[in-house]
C-alpha cells in the first residue's frame, strides 16, 4: 500500500457538481456561504440528535477562499432546493477503516436540515444523490450513516433512500449524559 | 476527561483466568513475535500481507501500551507457554468527543493453541482488563463474516452480536463482511 492508493480511493476530485436530482441539488461550499452555516449552527435546537454540546467552531473562511470544503478525508456540501434554488442544509462525510488495506476504506456521512425544510423528502433524496455521487467521484466501495435508535425519520428516511440496515452498535454514542444505541445502514457498489 | 484517555494501568497485569493469563510483551519476546507473523497462515482472516519486524526500540522502553492502542501476551497456564497475542486499538468512530470511543481488540493464536477455549477466555479477560483499566464504556471485535470459530470464540466469551457491514473488508482480492460484536462495561 502506498500513500498515492490512499488519495486515489478516497478522493473526490472527479466528481462534477452540483449533483441535481428531482428535488434538490448537492453543490460545493463557497466562501458566500459562510456566514448562512454559521447562523444555521447558532439556530441548531439544543438536544437534537446532532447537538454534541460542543463550542462553535466558525466556517474555515481562509480554507473556503482557496477550494472547497473536500480533501481526502472528509468533505461537505450544501443540500439547494431545485424550486427556488434555498440553501436548506448540509451533507457531510469522512473516512472510516475496516481494516490494514486501502481498500478497506469507505465514507461515512451524516446529514443535517433546516426545522422548516423536513419531511418533505429533500433528505432522503439528498442522501441517496450523496451516496450516487461518492461512488461516481470516488474508488470506495460502501458508503454508510449511523443514526441514533430514537431517530426515526432518520431510519425511514435511509431506508427510502435506498440504504440497508446492518445492525446496531450499543452504547456508542455520548450525547446529552448518556450512552446511546446507533443504528448503521450502508450502501456497497453491488446494491445497484 | 483526563482519565478517559489514560492508558491502561500496569499494576493490573499479568491478568489471569482459569487457563491463561495476559501479560506485558517484553523485548524478550520480541524474536518469538517475528516467527509467529512468518509463520501466518497465507490466506489466513489476518493475512494483510508481510508484517514489520516488530519495535525492539518501543519494546525497550517499555510495554507496548499507550492511550491509542496496545499488545498483550496470551500465556497458557498450564505450562507458561506463550501462545498469543491479543492487541487493542481506541476507535474514534462514534461521536465527536472522548466518551464516544470504543476499544476494538483483535486476537492471534498459534494453530497449536486453537480450539480449546484459550482464545475465548482471551478475549473475555481483555475486555475485563479494559473496562478496569481504562474508563470506555464499549469493548468491539469484528470478524469475517466466515469465520465461524472466531464466532463461536466471541459469544463464549460474553460478547453480543450487533450486525454486520457488508463489503467492509479488502483482503486477498475481495471484499468481505464483517460480523460485529460488542460488551459493554458492567
Amino acid at each position: 500500500m502506498t500513500e498515492t492508493d490512499v488519495v486515489s480511493l478516497t478522493s473526490t476530485a472527479r466528481g462534477r457538481l452540483p449533483h441535481t436530482g428531482r428535488t434538490v441539488r448537492l453543490r460545493d461550499v463557497t466562501l458566500a456561504d459562510a456566514d448562512m452555516l454559521d447562523a444555521w449552527f447558532d439556530q441548531r435546537e439544543p438536544g437534537s440528535f446532532n447537538d454534541f454540546g460542543q463550542p462553535h467552531r466558525p466556517t474555515p473562511r481562509d480554507a473556503l477562499a482557496a477550494r472547497p470544503l473536500r480533501d481526502e478525508q472528509r468533505g461537505t456540501l450544501i443540500v439547494e432546493r431545485l424550486e427556488d434554488s434555498a440553501p436548506i442544509g448540509t451533507v457531510s462525510w469522512h473516512v472510516r477503516r475496516y481494516g490494514p488495506t486501502s481498500e478497506s476504506q469507505c465514507f461515512n456521512f451524516g446529514i443535517e436540515l433546516l426545522a422548516w425544510a423536513r419531511g418533505h423528502g429533500y433528505g432522503t433524496e439528498a442522501q441517496r444523490l450523496l451516496a450516487d455521487w461518492l461512488f461516481l467521484a470516488s474508488d470506495v466501495n460502501r458508503v454508510e450513516a449511523s443514526t441514533d435508535v430514537d431517530n426515526l425519520p432518520e431510519q425511514r428516511s435511509l431506508d427510502k433512500a435506498g440504504f440497508v440496515r446492518e445492525g446496531v452498535q450499543r452504547g456508542c454514542q455520548f450525547r446529552a449524559g448518556a450512552y446511546h444505541d446507533m443504528i448503521t445502514y450502508s450502501r456497497v457498489r453491488s446494491d445497484r | 476527561m483526563t482519565t478517559m484517555t489514560d492508558q491502561p494501568e500496569r499494576d493490573l497485569l499479568p491478568f489471569a483466568g482459569r487457563l491463561m493469563r495476559l501479560r506485558d510483551v517484553t523485548l524478550a519476546d520480541a524474536d518469538m513475535l517475528d516467527q509467529w507473523s512468518r509463520e501466518l497462515e497465507v490466506g489466513s482472516f489476518n493475512d494483510f500481507g508481510p508484517r514489520e519486524p516488530i519495535a525492539r526500540e518501543a519494546l525497550a522502553r517499555g510495554p507496548l501500551r499507550n492511550d491509542r492502542n496496545g499488545m498483550l501476551i496470551v500465556e497458557r497456564i498450564a505450562d507458561g507457554t506463550p501462545v498469543g497475542t491479543i492487541g487493542w486499538r481506541r476507535v474514534t468512530v462514534y461521536g465527536p468527543s472522548p466518551t464516544c470511543d470504543a476499544w476494538q481488540i483483535g486476537i492471534e493464536l498459534i494453530p497449536s493453541a486453537r480450539g480449546v477455549g484459550l482464545g475465548s477466555e482471551a478475549q473475555r479477560l481483555v475486555a475485563d482488563y479494559l473496562f478496569a483499566s481504562t474508563d470506555l464504556a464499549r469493548v468491539e471485535a469484528s470478524t469475517d463474516v466466515a469465520n465461524l470459530a472466531e464466532q463461536r470464540s466471541l459469544e463464549k466469551a460474553g460478547y453480543t452480536r450487533e450486525g454486520v457491514m457488508r463489503r467492509a473488508q479488502f483482503r486477498a482480492g475481495a471484499y468481505h463482511d464483517l460480523a460485529y460484536y460488542s460488551r459493554l462495561r458492567g
